[in-house]
């Protein structure tokens, strides 16, 4: 048992089929992922309404936080993503010592800039997930 | 266009997939002959020849060399910005918080245990008895 900090973790982009590390990133938000039910109450069901697995889960999304550089090789690769869209395999490696990790892979992808006068370029990347991950 | 690998990285072999599905290859054979299995993870040794139209990317990204003109010609980083980039990349890829960036450049820290916890560098500085 373990309580990890977020300091020391990583998310890694694949360029050429090899996983680079993505600069900058001040947070990630890995969300959505669920089995997915339907109501399954009936009329002539008891009290409690009903659910049931449809069969199928929903990979979720990626969302992350950066300070962006506009210049930088490793973001530019990023937008490319939007430019000349793509799925991509990502990987999130965790800050404990194996590492662990979760290895997905990106359909759509959005980016949205924030410029303000009090606080660097940033940058917010979301990206639905499509298909299995795999975690390690 | 080509690039050769300054530093080991990480190769996706397959595309994530659903237990007992059949894999789908994403890394192609000529980068997956070249590389070395560590459990059922794939990694690329530096030395390891690129031969892709998106392999610039990785020179620019500090992890590669470019081997050939062609490649070259994506490269346009006059020296400091080259330099800043491998420095960056060192950082990166020990996961080191912005806040650690001058105690790691100072030598003080090494990068994180399996707590997060500061590794303490050479130039480590002693800790107080309050730290202890």
């Amino acid at each position: 048992m373990a309580k990890l900090k977020g300091k020391g973790t990583v998310l890694q982009q694949t360029i050429s089929s090899t996983l680079t590390d993505v600069a900058q990133i001040t947070d990630i938000d890995i969300s959505g992922e669920a089995s997915l039910d339907f109501d399954s109450t009936t009329l002539d069901g008891g009290v409690y309404e009903t659910k049931d697995l449809t069969g199928y889960s929903s990979p979720g999304t990626v969302k992350f936080g950066l300070f962006f550089d506009p210049a930088l090789a490793g973001h530019q690769a990023i937008v490319a993503l939007i430019t000349t869209p793509a799925a991509c395999v990502w990987k999130v490696k965790y800050s404990d010592a194996g590492p662990s990790s979760l290895t997905y892979t990106s359909a759509g992808l959005g980016l949205e800039q924030k410029v303000v006068t009090k606080d660097g370029l940033k940058a917010t990347v979301t990206m639905n997930r499509t298909g299995a991950p795999t975690r390690a | 266009m080509k690039c050769t690998l300054d530093i080991e990285c990480e190769v996706v072999e397959f595309l994530p997939c659903e237990p007992g599905k059949p894999p789908v290859r994403l890394a192609p054979d000529w980068l997956v002959a070249q590389c070395i299995r560590r459990g059922n993870r794939l990694f690329a040794p530096p030395g390891t020849l690129y031969d892709d139209p998106e392999c610039y990317r990785l020179v620019l990204n500090g992890v590669a060399t470019a081997a050939d003109d062609e490649c070259r010609a994506k490269d346009t980083r006059n020296p400091e910005q080259m330099a800043a980039a491998q420095k960056a990349l060192k950082r990166l890829q020990l996961g080191i918080h912005p806040d650690d960036f001058k105690a790691f450049e100072a030598g003080e820290m090494v990068g994180y245990d399996a707590k997060g916890n500061s590794i303490p560098g050479p130039n480590a500085k002693p800790k107080t008895e309050d730290e202890e």
